[in-house]
């Protein structure tokens, strides 16, 4: 018998086995994309007649999550079948009647692994192209699916097959590499969860254990290190880039999956040649993997005990505790798991004692940081760049998260694009953090004391945190994270040396890098209300230029005196419906000689307190913990006052100065002018400026609640909303 | 022929074969005996290629076993579970065996299902236990391979069918180039069917042997000695293996050709005198005890 013709035999004999896994799939991809696609017009049908949704809108959402990747209900049935279909296809591995039945017969190992391999394939891969043509050609005929946006959906439908493909190949793993149909099950789910586990338990020890340590962001590979978590790439990747033929930022994850599907492949074909017979009915196949998946599996289990019983004692004692623990639970659980037999618990403690001591090693290092990762900073020579973030003096500028969030994340931006060379003022710093981190860690840990380590328990000092990115010479860049007093004079000295500089600036205030299609309108809120105001592009244009002119003109030593005038948002309105049409922030101060010119010059308000003279009326409300305080005023001199000693939250934590006269008071004002009624988020910044009915209502409710404590220091909450009466 | 030569095969820690040598020939019925953990299914196992030998090797015509699709086409394995797909008739099963088996006779499947009563489209999961053994040696007839390998197959198997299998093999084996190799733990099972038995105990081949070539050296003799000096000096120059007596009637296991004990006999001139046939296990005892096995433990 030719090659060719027993496999296509064996391939004809192996679908007559598995036609409940058929008709699995057939009723799967039935209901997930026909089904599914058809419900889902009746709700576009619905929403576009009651002008709820755009055409484009809907098209968009067609091509992506009903005839595209990101359809839902297709992932489910993706992962489901690929599991249902490997277990099912390879269950003569779990029985061993019928793999003597498979391995006496006159055929390679191999050639009934392709064959069963590929109608795996097959079983799924037929039903679903068949229902997808059918949701394109639907998609069309309702006008929800352009035909210039079939590629996008055949790209999609490809990426989904190479993800089956995947997912059933490492279902498949599990199968060989174990011996029985609930272990297989566990392997799967082992296979899936280990990569994010491993991931998520050394970013959890980092955290707990290295208060230098700075999140910067998923490292690159934490998206591959799951074939779950590649899915979820693409389908993010795809419904991001939704309008593009074929999203380009989605090819490299389908390339990785392509190539991991192929790789694990020929893992399971040469790991079939070599497993034993004798495996079926046993936990696991190859006797030399046991020790090795024991240790790793109690480890990994082990370290996270310790976690969480050291979250729920608050101790460290309850964190050895939980070690403990780990390593006893997983040795018994896993022992049992092997051998099918309770009893096992009490045996092979060779591998137990293994683990406790990798165990232990971990924990050390992490406790005592033998390779001094927590005190680590490189000599300057050894830098190139590097960049610093701090929450201090920061507040005046927003910039657009480059992730497309929409979040305005100044300090990532600062990570990510600031490029400072001088060296010797970052050093210092550095060093300080890196001092003080050295000096206080082992009581922290001990002490369960993270969140207070990082902004300093010590009343006579600000404690700020720091951090630091390193471009270093050998190409790698590191980051850290320190706690730095800023009441020291040095330490101020320097910053204030980087703050000043324009490599600073640059990194910092993203408006200054940015040009003027990025943005279009223009809006700020003033005693008058919401201003909204498109610009044109040469206006664009020269309110960048204003910018960056007082931006490379400032200096901390001047602004930190300075109090906030406005603050100005710049939108982008087209961007409305993809995330956010936030792009970038203004916080604008009195030495903006040019920006307050170019504001002046296009009817900008430069003051939030614009339309105080035409204010007849206010209302107060403040809010405090036992009753809210409601206070009223339509006297023109008590209406100036309460808003002289107030500030708009937002611009009140834009203020350089730690050391102002902010109040934990806030409180809504409901301004009533010409213009309308318009309603504003006040912080109480100076009190004695207040006038005398407000200040006696506040010291009133402080009597007779707080127990003698002062404004400033009274323990209050957020404001509840005034009505509109 | 099928060689082993040192086979081993460990299971954890448990020696299921150990440095087993064996030697099958082609065209007899070779016998397997063994009891329970002997080491007969494992044997099976690795010469089907099922299993690979930790160390040693077994091989057909000098090819090895282990896998090898050419030699593998040369036998049919049953294994002692029999093994079909769930939810299959006998019909499934053979087109799944044509397939894979290039000899594959269906016109001698549908013949022998008749035969043996067996209805080709029921359900296999609705056969008795004897059904599906009697279904599993018509697939392995009918695949027409050099080699059939049975474990425990007549187990299960009514003396009427038993017969039928048995006169199935010897017909093939008239027929065509044609070796059942059958594993029992039953010495009794396999008296009248095989030509040569190998014994395995513990892992290890005792002995293999032509039943026909240990029959002509061992003999049973009935008799009554003239008087107790005529006794003493006949089992004097006799090889007694085994010695019983009801009164006077002796019933003697001799080791020795049949004239060398009549020659002996006769000149002892015995009241009566009569050559009886051996059972397997009588010829068992006398190889085994040769030896130094006590054959009662080791078969039953």
């Amino acid at each position: 018998m030719t090659s060719k013709r027993l496999f296509a035999n064996l391939c004809s004999e192996n679908r007559k086995r598995r036609l409940w896994p058929a008709a699995l799939s057939i009723a799967g991809n039935f209901f997930a994309q026909i089904v599914y696609a058809i419900l889902m017009c009746g709700v576009y049908d619905r929403r576009l007649l009651s002008k709820l949704t755009i055409i484009g809108d809907v098209q968009n959402e067609y091509v992506t999550k009903i005839a595209g990747f990101a359809n839902p209900c297709v992932l489910l049935i993706v992962c489901g079948l690929a599991f249902i279909n490997a277990l099912q296809g390879f269950s003569y591995l779990f029985d061993q009647r019928t793999s003597d039945l498979y391995g006496a017969l006159p055929v390679k190992r191999e050639k009934l692994f392709d064959a069963i391999s590929l109608n795996g394939v097959i079983l799924f891969v037929i039903p679903y192209i068949i229902c997808h043509i059918f949701v394109m050609i639907l998609g069309v005929s309702k006008g929800y699916l352009p035909v210039s946006r079939i590629p996008f959906c055949i790209g999609g439908a490809l990426a989904i097959i190479i993800c089956y493909c995947l997912v059933y190949v490492v279902c498949i793993l599990a199968s060989v590499m174990t011996g029985h149909v609930v272990v297989a099950a566990l392997a799967v789910f082992v296979f899936m969860v280990a990569g994010p586990a491993i991931e998520y338990i050394i970013q959890c020890y980092m955290l707990k254990f290295m208060f230098s340590y700075y999140v910067s962001g998923n490292w690159p590979l934490n998206d591959y290190i799951s074939p779950l978590w590649i899915i979820f790439k693409i389908a993010n990747e795809t419904t991001y880039n939704m309008k593009s033929t074929i999203p380009a930022a989605a090819v490299l994850p389908v390339v990785i999956a392509a190539v991991l599907a192929v790789v694990f492949y020929i893992l399971c074909r040469y790991l079939i040649k070599k497993r034993p017979a004798e495996a079926a009915g046993k936990a696991i196949s190859f006797k030399i993997t046991k020790p090795f998946i024991k240790c790793i599996i109690s480890v990994v289990v082990t370290l996270y005990f310790g976690l969480l019983f050291w979250e729920i004692s608050e101790s460290f004692l309850g964190f050895i505790f939980g070690i403990v623990c780990g390593l006893v639970i997983t040795h018994a659980v896993i022992e049992t798991i092997y051998e099918f037999d309770f009893k096992a618990s009490f045996t092979h403690f060779d591998t137990l004692l293994i683990s406790t001591g990798v165990v232990a090693i971990i924990v050390m290092i992490f406790l005592f940081d033998p390779f001094q990762y927590d005190t680590w900073i490189p000599r300057t020579d050894r830098v190139v760049t590097s960049a610093i973030s701090t929450n201090y003096g920061t507040g005046n500028s927003y910039v657009p998260s480059w992730d497309g969030y929409g979040t305005r994340d100044v300090s990532g931006y600062q990570m990510k694009y600031m490029k400072l060379t001088d060296q010797n003022s970052l050093e210092p710093i550095a060093m300080a953090g890196a001092r003080y981190t050295k000096a206080q860690r082992l009581k922290n840990i001990f002490d369960n004391y993270a969140y207070e380590y990082s902004t300093g328990d010590d009343d006579n000092k600000s404690f700020r945190s720091v951090n630091v990115r390193w471009d270093l010479k050998d190409g790698r860049s590191v980051y850290r994270r320190f706690s730095v007093d800023f009441s020291d004079k040095d330490i101020f000295s320097n910053f204030e040396k980087i703050f000043d500089s324009d490599e600073y600036k640059y990194g910092t205030f993203g408006l200054m890098n940015a040009s003027a299609d990025e943005f279009k309108s223009l809006n700020y809120s003033d005693l008058e209300g919401y201003h909204d105001l498109e610009l044109k592009t040469e206006d664009r244009e020269k309110l960048i230029e204003a910018y960056k002119k007082d931006i490379l003109n400032q200096k901390l030593e001047q602004i930190k005196n300075e109090k906030p005038l406005i603050e100005l948002n710049l939108t982008n309105p087209d961007l409305a419906r993809e995330y956010s049409e936030d792009r970038y922030g203004i916080v604008v101060y009195p030495s903006y000689k040019n920006l307050l010119k170019f504001m002046e010059d296009n009817c900008i308000s430069t003051d939030w307190k614009s339309g105080l003279d035409s204010t007849y009326n206010v209302k107060v409300s403040v809010y405090a913990d036992m009753n809210n305080i409601e206070w009223e005023t339509s006297d023109k001199e008590e209406i100036k006052a309460l808003l002289d000693g107030s500030m708009p939250d937002s611009l009140a934590y834009n203020t350089f100065n730690d050391d102002n006269d902010a109040t934990n008071y806030w409180m809504n004002v409901e301004a009533h002018s010409e213009y309308g009624i318009s309603n504003i988020y006040l912080r109480i910044t100076d009190i004695k400026k207040m006038p005398e009915g407000f200040r006696k209502a506040i010291e009133d409710y402080e009597k007779k609640y707080v127990d003698g404590a002062s404004i400033k220091t009274g323990n209050t909450g957020w404001v509840s909303l005034v009505s509109n009466q | 022929m099928i060689k082993a030569e040192n086979l081993s095969k460990k299971f954890d820690d448990i020696d299921a074969i150990k440095g087993l040598d064996l030697t099958i020939e082609d065209g007899q019925v070779f016998g397997l005996i063994g009891t329970n953990g002997a080491g007969k299914s494992t044997f099976l196992r690795m010469a089907a290629g099922i299993l690979k030998p930790d160390k040693g090797s077994i091989s057909i015509d000098g090819k090895e076993i282990f896998e090898n699709p050419e030699v593998k086409e040369d036998f049919f394995y049953i294994s002692d579970d029999t093994a079909f797909f769930s939810n299959t008739t006998p019909a499934e099963m053979a087109s799944f065996y044509q397939r894979i088996y290039k000899n594959f006779s269906m016109q001698r499947f549908v013949e022998l299902m008749g035969k043996f009563g067996l209805e080709r489209n029921r359900k296999i999961s609705t056969f008795s236990k004897g059904m599906k053994k009697q279904l599993s040696v018509i697939l392995g007839i009918c695949a027409m391979t050099r080699y059939l390998y049975c474990d425990e197959t007549f187990d299960g198997l009514d003396p009427v069918m038993r017969q039928a299998v048995k006169s199935l093999f010897a017909g093939d084996m008239a027929a065509r180039n044609f070796t059942p190799i059958i594993a029992s733990h039953n010495l009794r099972e396999l008296e009248d069917i095989c030509d040569t038995v190998g014994l395995l105990h513990r892992g290890g081949i005792i002995l293999s042997k032509n039943l026909d070539d240990a029959k002509a050296d061992v003999h049973k003799l009935q008799c009554v000695f003239r008087d107790d000096e005529s006794k003493e000096r006949a089992c004097k120059q006799l090889c007694v293996i085994t010695e019983e007596n009801r009164g006077k009637l002796y019933t003697l296991t001799i080791r020795g050709t049949e004239e060398e004990i009549e020659d002996i006999m006769r000149a002892e001139s015995p009241v009566y005198m009569e050559m009886l046939p051996l059972s397997l296990e009588e010829i068992f005892i006398s190889e085994t005890g040769v030896e130094g096995y006590d054959i009662k433990k080791i078969i039953c």
